[in-house]
C-alpha cells in the first residue's frame, strides 16, 4: 500500500515538474516574443480599449516575468517534495537531507506566494487599465490557499526538525 | 557518573571488541562508543547480550563513579 501511494505520488510529481520546468521555459519565451514591436502591435490590435497602451505592454512583460518566477519555484519545490518521497519510499525518515529539502519546499512556496500576490496586483492594473472597468479590483483568494499550504509544510517541517533531534537522542544509545 | 568497564572484562574473556560486536549484534563503531564512554545510555537488550556473551553481571562492566 505504501509503495503503490508513494510510487502514485512520484509520477504525479513528475508530471508537474516537468509541467511547471515547461511553464518556466514558456514564460520566459513569451517574454521575449513580446518586446518584438510587430507583436506587441498585433496584440494591442485585439485589446483596443486600453486607457495606458504603453503601461499595458510593461504589464504584460513584468507578468510574464512574474509568471516564469511562479512557474520555476513551483518546479524547484514539487522537486524536493519528490526527493522526499523518494527517501521515504527508501525508509529513510528522519535524515538532515529530508529537513533540508523541506527548508528548499518552504523557500520555493515563500517565492511562489509573493510572486502569486504580485501577480494578483497586476492582473487587477490589467483589468482595470481596460476601458469601461473603473474599479481597482483585487482577487487574492489564491493567496490564503498558498499560505495554507506554507503553513502545513512549515509544520512538517517542524516534526522532521524535532524527529531528527529525536533520532540523534536515539542513535546515542546503544 | 557511570563508567563502562569493558575493556577489563574482554582481557579477563580474551576477547576482541570486533568479537564482542559481532556476537551481539551491533556495530564495532557502537560498541567503541559504549566503551570510551560517548553513549548517552545502553539498552537493557544490550546489556543483556553482552552479559550473556561474556558471561558476567551488569555490575561487572558498569561502575559508578563520584567524578564527573
Amino acid at each position: 500500500m505504501k509503495n503503490f501511494v508513494l510510487g502514485i505520488l512520484n509520477i504525479f510529481a513528475w508530471i508537474f515538474e516537468f509541467i511547471f520546468g515547461l511553464g518556466t521555459i514558456l514564460s520566459i519565451i513569451m517574454g521575449i516574443i513580446f518586446l518584438i514591436p510587430n507583436i506587441q502591435a498585433t496584440f494591442l490590435k485585439q485589446v483596443p480599449n486600453l486607457k495606458n497602451v504603453t503601461g499595458t505592454i510593461f504589464l504584460v512583460v513584468f507578468a510574464l516575468i512574474v509568471s516564469a518566477v511562479m512557474c520555476a519555484a513551483l518546479c524547484w519545490g514539487i522537486r524536493a517534495i519528490r526527493l522526499v518521497i523518494r527517501n521515504i519510499n527508501q525508509d529513510i525518515y528522519f535524515d538532515q537531507s529530508n529537513l533540508d529539502l523541506l527548508h528548499t519546499t518552504l523557500i520555493s512556496l515563500s517565492v511562489f506566494t509573493v510572486a502569486d500576490f504580485i501577480e494578483a496586483c497586476l492582473i487587477g492594473a490589467a483589468k482595470y487599465n481596460l476601458k469601461g472597468k473603473p474599479n481597482l479590483n483585487l482577487d487574492f483568494s489564491n493567496i490564503v490557499y498558498s499560505l495554507i499550504v506554507l503553513g502545513i509544510i512549515y509544520v512538517i517541517y517542524l516534526v522532521f526538525k524535532n524527529g531528527l533531534k529525536l533520532q540523534e537522542e536515539s542513535n546515542k544509545i546503544i | 557518573m557511570i563508567e563502562v568497564t569493558l575493556d577489563y572484562m574482554l582481557l579477563k574473556r580474551k576477547m576482541t571488541s570486533k568479537e564482542l560486536a559481532a556476537e551481539i549484534g551491533i556495530t564495532p563503531a557502537n560498541l567503541s562508543i559504549l566503551k570510551t564512554g560517548k553513549a548517552k545510555g545502553i539498552r537493557f537488550e544490550t546489556l543483556d547480550k553482552i552479559c550473556q556473551v561474556l558471561d558476567c553481571q551488569p555490575g561487572d562492566i558498569l561502575k559508578h563513579t563520584d567524578s564527573e
